[in-house]
């Protein structure tokens, strides 16, 4: 199996959600699994330049460079217009490369990171090949799941609705695909340490961690197709 | 169940073992290893991929180790909560908990859980459920316009006063701020025969026999119950007509009950999809009984303090009628698939008599020994 392990975080060090990441490299590794890791926080990523308002046919449009992408194509002929240019072609390789990918986000004010959000606009056009232009999705065969982690406040929700939104791009998902930890269910609680992590790497020594990751991994890894 | 436990001991030993022999790894190999890899940042797919293994995290085939025997006979959860520990409260007022506990690979079983203080003990009846019913009207309602092919965005208007509105507007009033007027018009909406009909076999100690807020009722519809409709309009277009009395399943009985077991299976019925509700109407459901509420949710909050490490899906309802205080709630955790649905009574008292008894729950939640 090919596994690309996505962090979407921009927290840069003591993360929680990388931190289960690379519990899963470590495990995904152990079944002779090749797994790839990139951190999408250091990538330039343009925003999507909303091209389906333009025609449904213009985005994913054979015009617009290798990876059929406006934003990419656009801010690699004039880069100083888009603040560089686009590294998104990582992620695009990524996927095209894996037969699994894994999401990690940290929950902000209840939602998934802006990063990640970015990243799903982005990847209209690869659904857009098999809407608009009928083609093969290239993302129909990969297996997706998340990994959300927080303070206090609707991880799951969260990971729900991302799997949700994977599944219309067209991954295969199953609802059971989601790794959530959150360190305390206290909606009032604040955050009185500079980060959760202590509180994340004394859980992982727990029987509940090992049972959630393990059964994750174990999902992830089977070959029988389970969708929604 | 010896069986069943020998079966948990057993996995469970397998389970530490093999955290402890990862937990040596650990040290032996060096955290500063991994977290080179994965911890600092890569902007390349080519990574270097050594990493610590562990031989026995991965592999553990939990599937085979979670089967449930369905539970003839309620376990008393003063009794667990006693084995594990946790100092039940004393209690002045009385109380009545129902909590069922699913392991979401076996789904089909429950784990029931019972613990009441009351010397006398009949459900139906036995104590006001207030807003807490307010569950079985919305989804009597949805289910009736289900039929129709019809979802939240359908204009409702009733021909009595001409109110229009939206079924989600109803729905979200009822069910949110807990709106009394809502209540009565998604009974009528529902229609009383088909609640009786819809309910007969799911949820039988279930009647929703009484208008709320009588007096305002009365004045608004010159109606002194909601057994009976009006004319009915949907989108301008489909017109439900008039239903005439329709009497209560037990003659003679003029109010809202349900019980305990009759709250944790309709939660648990709609959140889990075994209703015949489409899934737009469902999710719509759904969403508003996991909308966070201003008050009422005392009990939920106090079993949530308690619990670390873990994240839950919430989605309740609340009742309180000024001496009765009452909560319905399903605690949903995919990832550890466990879902726990507690109903629980508590008089007289405010909204924070069950305070105490939901965090005795709360902590014993926080081990997961259920």
């Amino acid at each position: 199996m090919k596994v690309l392990l996505v962090s979407t975080t921009t927290h840069t060090d003591k993360s929680t959600s990388k931190k289960l990441l690379a519990v899963l490299k470590m495990l995904f590794e152990q079944q002779d699994s090749t797994v790839r890791y990139v951190d999408a926080n250091t990538l330039h990523i343009v925003k999507n330049l909303s091209c389906y308002a333009g025609g449904k046919f213009n985005c994913a449009s054979y015009d617009a460079g290798k990876y059929r992408c406006w934003a990419h194509k656009l801010s690699h002929d004039t880069p100083d217009e888009y603040g560089g240019a686009d590294e998104m072609g990582v992620l695009y390789d990524g996927f095209a490369w894996a037969d699994i990918v894994v999401f990690g986000t940290s929950v902000r004010w209840e939602s998934h990171s802006a990063l990640l959000q970015t990243i799903i606009e982005r990847m209209t056009n690869l659904q857009n090949r098999a809407v608009v232009y009928g083609e093969a999705n290239p993302l129909a065969k990969k297996k997706c799941g998340v990994v959300v982690t927080g303070h206090n406040a609707k991880g799951q929700s969260v990971a729900s609705h991302l799997l949700e939104v994977f599944d219309w791009l067209g991954f295969q998902t199953d609802i059971f695909n989601q790794i959530v930890w959150q360190k305390t269910n206290n909606l009032h609680s604040e955050v009185p340490e500079v980060t959760d992590l202590p509180a994340l790497e004394t859980y992982l020594k727990s029987t509940d961690a090992a049972q959630m990751i393990s059964k994750f991994v174990v999902l992830m890894s089977e070959t029988r197709k389970k969708n929604n | 169940m010896s069986s069943l436990n020998a079966k948990k001991t057993v996995v469970f030993s397998a389970i530490t073992l093999s955290m402890v022999l990862l937990l040596l790894h650990f040290k032996k190999s060096g955290k500063r290893k991994y977290k080179s890899n994965v911890d600092v940042a890569e902007r390349s797919l080519d990574v270097d991929t050594a990493s610590p293994r562990s031989e026995d995290y991965a592999h553990q085939d939990f599937t085979q180790n979670t089967s449930v025997t369905v539970q003839d006979v309620p376990t008393s959860l003063l009794r667990i909560l006693q084995e594990n520990g946790i100092v039940p409260p004393r209690t002045p007022n009385q109380i009545k908990v129902v909590l069922d506990v699913v392991d979401l690979e076996t789904p089909h079983t429950k784990l029931r859980y019972f613990w009441s203080n009351k010397t006398k003990d009949s459900s139906r009846g036995d104590w006001v459920p207030a807003s807490t019913v307010k569950i079985f009207a919305a989804l009597g309602a949805l289910l009736r316009l289900n039929e129709l092919g019809l979802g939240p965005d359908t204009n409702v208007e009733f021909k009595d006063t001409n109110q229009k509105i939206k079924l989600r507007e109803l729905v979200y009033s009822a069910l949110v701020p807990s709106d009394n007027m809502s209540y009565n018009r998604l009974v009528q909406l529902a229609g009383h025969d088909k609640i009786k009909e819809l309910f007969s076999q799911t949820y039988p100690d279930t009647e929703l026999n009484k208008p709320y807020l009588l007096d305002d009722w009365k004045k608004l519809t010159r109606n002194n119950t909601n057994l009976s409709a009006p004319e009915i309009v949907l989108n301008d277009s489909i017109v439900l007509p008039r239903s005439p009395y329709s009497p209560p399943k037990i003659a003679g009985s003029q109010q809202a009950c349900t019980t305990l077991v009759d709250l944790n299976n309709v939660l648990y019925n709609i959140v889990m999809d075994k209703t015949e509700l489409s899934q737009e109407n469902a999710g719509f459901l759904k969403n508003v009984l996991e909308t966070r509420k201003q008050r009422g949710e005392e009990f939920s909050n106090s079993i949530l303090r308690q619990i670390q490490n873990r994240q839950f899906r919430v989605f309740s309802k609340h009742g309180f009628n000024g001496t009765v205080y009452s909560q319905a709630v399903l605690l949903l955790d995919i990832p550890n698939r466990k879902l726990y649905t507690i109903s629980a009574v508590g008089s007289p008292g405010d909204r924070t008599c069950l305070n105490d008894v939901g965090r005795a729950i709360g902590q014993l939640l926080n081990k997961n020994t259920l």
